[in-house]
């Protein structure tokens, strides 16, 4: 009857055999596990990498949205075809809204809440201009007579 | 951490190929293992890699087969009949090559012998088997044992006792 250590040995030895005994392909399959779990980093660099991507992405999203829909990018209401080029709703200084006659801003509106549109802007231009209302009324006959007064001269 | 792997990674294999019986799940399984083991345990003290190795290794063995059932549970409920489970597990052995050094007779020997021991140890429970083969083949202390088995020493040294006296019982007097 063997010793109980010699069984054991001898067990083991067989299981040694059968490492040593393993083919090529298994062997190959082995060594390729092993340099795969050595590159940890550079799994885990691009799992990261696409992590931020994707955040970065995300976030410029969320701001163009923000920026969108709380108009602070500039929602400004639309002139119409037929206000005055000299009338501009909006001065580069942000959100006054001023209408400009010769050079002079007489308006500030200070937030969008108060924002006036453009036709009233063109009234108050003309109601507030030092010239008379009378003047805009018959501008056409005022016209026709500078007209007539080249011709004739 | 690359020299400890190729250290261990035969015999590693092999451990998980008795455990599961399957050429192409005990790669899996090993490769799982080492990167789980380089990812999360690299930092340690060298001292404790191999029971903590080994201790990933017998986690992903249990994972292994937590998902075995539930395939196998799938499988009945859908298609009515088991799976006959020798189907299923390719024979390691066949995976052996001839070795150059051996004649003819010493190789069918050894293969039949290997044949015999892997049949027996497949035989064994699981926590047994696992237990048996970490300390008498790995190496690992009893302490070291626990550690990778996620138990008590005392543990350890019962299911050692238990595989010691099974595998004397079934090839003793007959084998090699």
């Amino acid at each position: 009857m063997k010793d109980k250590d010699d069984f054991i040995r001898d067990i083991t030895e067989h299981l040694d055999q059968s490492t040593d005994m393993l083919d090529s392909k298994t062997l190959d399959k082995i060594r390729a596990a092993r340099l795969k779990a050595m590159e940890p980093d550079r799994a885990g660099f691009a799992s990261w990498g696409f992590t931020l991507g994707g955040i970065a992405a995300a976030a410029i999203v969320v701001l163009i949205a923000v920026n969108i829909f709380t108009g602070s990018g500039g929602k400004q209401p639309s002139k119409p075809a037929n206000v005055p080029e000299y009338v501009s709703s909006k001065s580069e200084s942000g959100n006054s809204i001023s209408s400009q006659t010769g050079g002079e801003e007489f308006l500030h509106a200070k937030n969008d809440d108060m924002a006036i549109d453009p036709h009233q802007l063109v009234l108050i231009d003309i109601l507030s201009d030092d010239q008379d209302l009378d003047l805009f009324e018959n501008i056409e006959f005022y016209t026709w007579v500078s007209e007539n007064e080249n011709t004739a001269g | 951490m690359e020299e400890f792997l190729k250290s261990v990674e035969k015999k590693a294999f092999r451990i998980i190929q008795i455990a599961l019986g399957g050429n192409d799940d005990a790669l899996d399984i090993l490769q799982d293992s080492m990167m789980a083991f380089v990812r999360y345990y690299s930092e340690k003290n060298r001292s404790e890699w191999k029971p903590l190795f080994y201790r990933v290794v017998q986690n992903k063995i249990r994972d292994w087969f937590r998902k075995e059932k539930l395939k196998r549970i799938f499988f009945i409920r859908s298609s009515g009949a088991p799976q006959d489970e020798s189907e299923n597990h390719s024979d390691p052995i066949e995976s052996v090559r001839d070795h150059k050094n051996m004649d003819a007779l010493t190789t069918i020997k050894t293969s039949q012998a290997m044949k015999r021991l892997n049949d027996v140890l497949r035989r064994l429970p699981q926590r047994q088997q696992q237990v048996f083969l970490l300390r008498a083949w790995e190496g690992l202390s009893t302490h070291e044992t626990a550690m990778a088995m996620n138990c008590t020493e005392g543990t350890v040294k019962t299911h050692y006792f238990r595989a010691l006296r099974k595998l004397k019982h079934e090839l003793e007097g007959t084998w090699p």
